[in-house]
């Protein structure tokens, strides 16, 4: 078995007959466009001067954690303004996502998230949303108004519980740096 | 593994049925978002909705933490001019007219600094309250494909593979060139031996950072490479009938 079979077949966990069964598939079933496409854009990329990959083994690929987090700071460059508040203009990017700016930036939505008052009160949170989709759906039929009734509820719950998380976090490290503080002034 | 379709249905969004809203469905009680059950009435003969706001019934024990937070949020009782606001406010959110983040003034730093809270919270071993953060940031802004990718990454962290599938799809969704969805998707394609459906990504991984100048850009590219390689010469012992019809003009190295 060639080094890349059998790095493929580790990878994936597949036999190399089944891995050849399934390279056959992808011509039975016209997919083998993605292998083309595929070597296509690695040609292209190698002619625009791209820098080394990884070394790829099948046991360094298994040692690596899968599922990789894009932390936020970095995400958030590219990430337009749509469906936010409109922000107050920003000296730069780099500022707008700095570690400390984007603390403060959490401490004041959460506060937004406090005050926006849909989870007021049990008895008028649901009076409100039964409300609104009277009104917003009054020409559909019951069912569709009742379904759509508990998904507003069901987003509601979500961003309710997503602030409690956030708010005790965010309390305890403020807690943190009090007793920081008061440590460095002891 | 059980992935989703290639072209599943949309996101969980406000515009949209979210994931959860068809698994509640099933349940034989709704409850309500701060754990009061829903009783299965007819929405034209419910009662007189001022009662029901004079009447609030007790909320059900199974559910303590979300309404303790509800009856924390906004102390007292609003103003009159306040409700009509926020009364306005939940019409454009049903009518899809804004989102969460917009009718709350949810600007992008504050919920990316959130994010970034529960990022480094998940780091610190804190998963689920992680996980909870970001959920609730998808729903804020369902069209913010970085929220949704940093959920399914959480997700499959945690061993919630299905969770992470759908939440990948629903970042290339509204982002088609989010790396790290498109990479990640790619990995778990591969490992569920999709091999037609982990092309695509590789190829869209490959065309976003095609310099490898990010991490992720780098681990896509060497995917890209053995995984081209080892189906050229798997093609390449098969009969000459079942061969590609058309090659690139070169072959990429290693």
């Amino acid at each position: 078995m060639s080094t890349s079979i059998s790095q493929l077949s580790t990878f994936t966990g597949l036999s190399e007959t089944e891995l050849a069964r399934r390279a056959q598939d992808l011509v039975s079933t016209g997919k083998i466009r993605g292998l083309n496409a595929l070597d296509a854009a690695l040609v292209a990329a190698q002619a625009g001067g791209a820098g080394a990959a990884d070394p790829f083994s099948a046991a360094s690929a298994a040692s690596k954690q899968p599922h990789v987090l894009e932390e936020p700071a970095t995400s958030m460059a590219r990430t337009p303004e749509k469906g936010f508040a409109t922000a107050p203009a920003t000296a730069s990017l780099q500022a707008a996502n700095s570690p400390a700016v984007l603390d403060r930036a959490a401490q004041t939505g959460t506060q937004k998230i406090k005050g926006f008052g849909v989870f007021d009160s049990i008895g008028r949170q649901e009076a409100n949303v039964q409300k609104m989709m009277l009104e917003a759906q009054n020409g559909g039929d019951a069912g569709s108004r009742e379904l759509m009734f508990e998904q507003i509820k069901i987003q509601m719950n979500k961003i309710s519980e997503s602030y409690q998380m956030i708010s005790n976090v965010l309390s305890s490290t403020n807690d943190e740096a009090k007793t920081a503080i008061n440590n460095l002034k002891a | 593994m059980a992935l989703p379709p290639k072209t599943p249905p949309k996101p969980a969004t406000a515009t949209t049925t979210p994931p959860a809203a068809s698994s509640s469905s099933s349940s034989p009680a709704p409850t309500a978002a701060v754990g009061r059950p829903v009783a299965k009435v007819p929405f034209a003969n419910r009662p007189p909705l001022a009662s029901q706001i004079q009447k609030p019934t007790t909320p059900a024990p199974s559910a303590p933490a979300a309404s303790s937070t509800a009856t924390q949020l906004l102390p007292g009782a609003a103003s009159a001019k306040k409700e009509g606001a926020l009364f306005k406010k939940l019409q454009q959110i049903a009518r899809h007219e804004i989102t969460w983040a917009e009718a709350m003034d949810l600007t992008r730093s504050e919920a990316f600094g959130i994010a970034q809270n529960a990022y480094r919270l998940f780091e610190f071993g804190q998963q689920q309250r992680a996980r909870k953060i970001i959920e609730g940031l998808v729903v804020l802004n369902p069209r913010v494909g970085a929220f949704h990718a940093l959920l399914g990454a959480m997700a499959g962290r945690m061993g919630d593979e299905a969770a992470a599938g759908a939440s990948y799809t629903a970042a290339i969704e509204v982002e088609p060139d989010n790396l790290a969805a498109r990479v990640n998707r790619a990995e778990m394609l591969l490992k569920a031996g999709n091999l037609g459906d982990a092309l695509d990504d590789l190829v869209a991984a490959t065309k976003i950072d095609p310099k490898g100048k990010t991490a992720l850009g780098k681990r896509a590219q060497s995917l890209a490479r053995v995984t081209s390689q080892a189906l050229r010469e798997l093609l390449k012992k098969a009969p000459s009938s079942s061969k590609p019809t058309s090659k690139p003009t070169s072959t990429p190295r290693r």
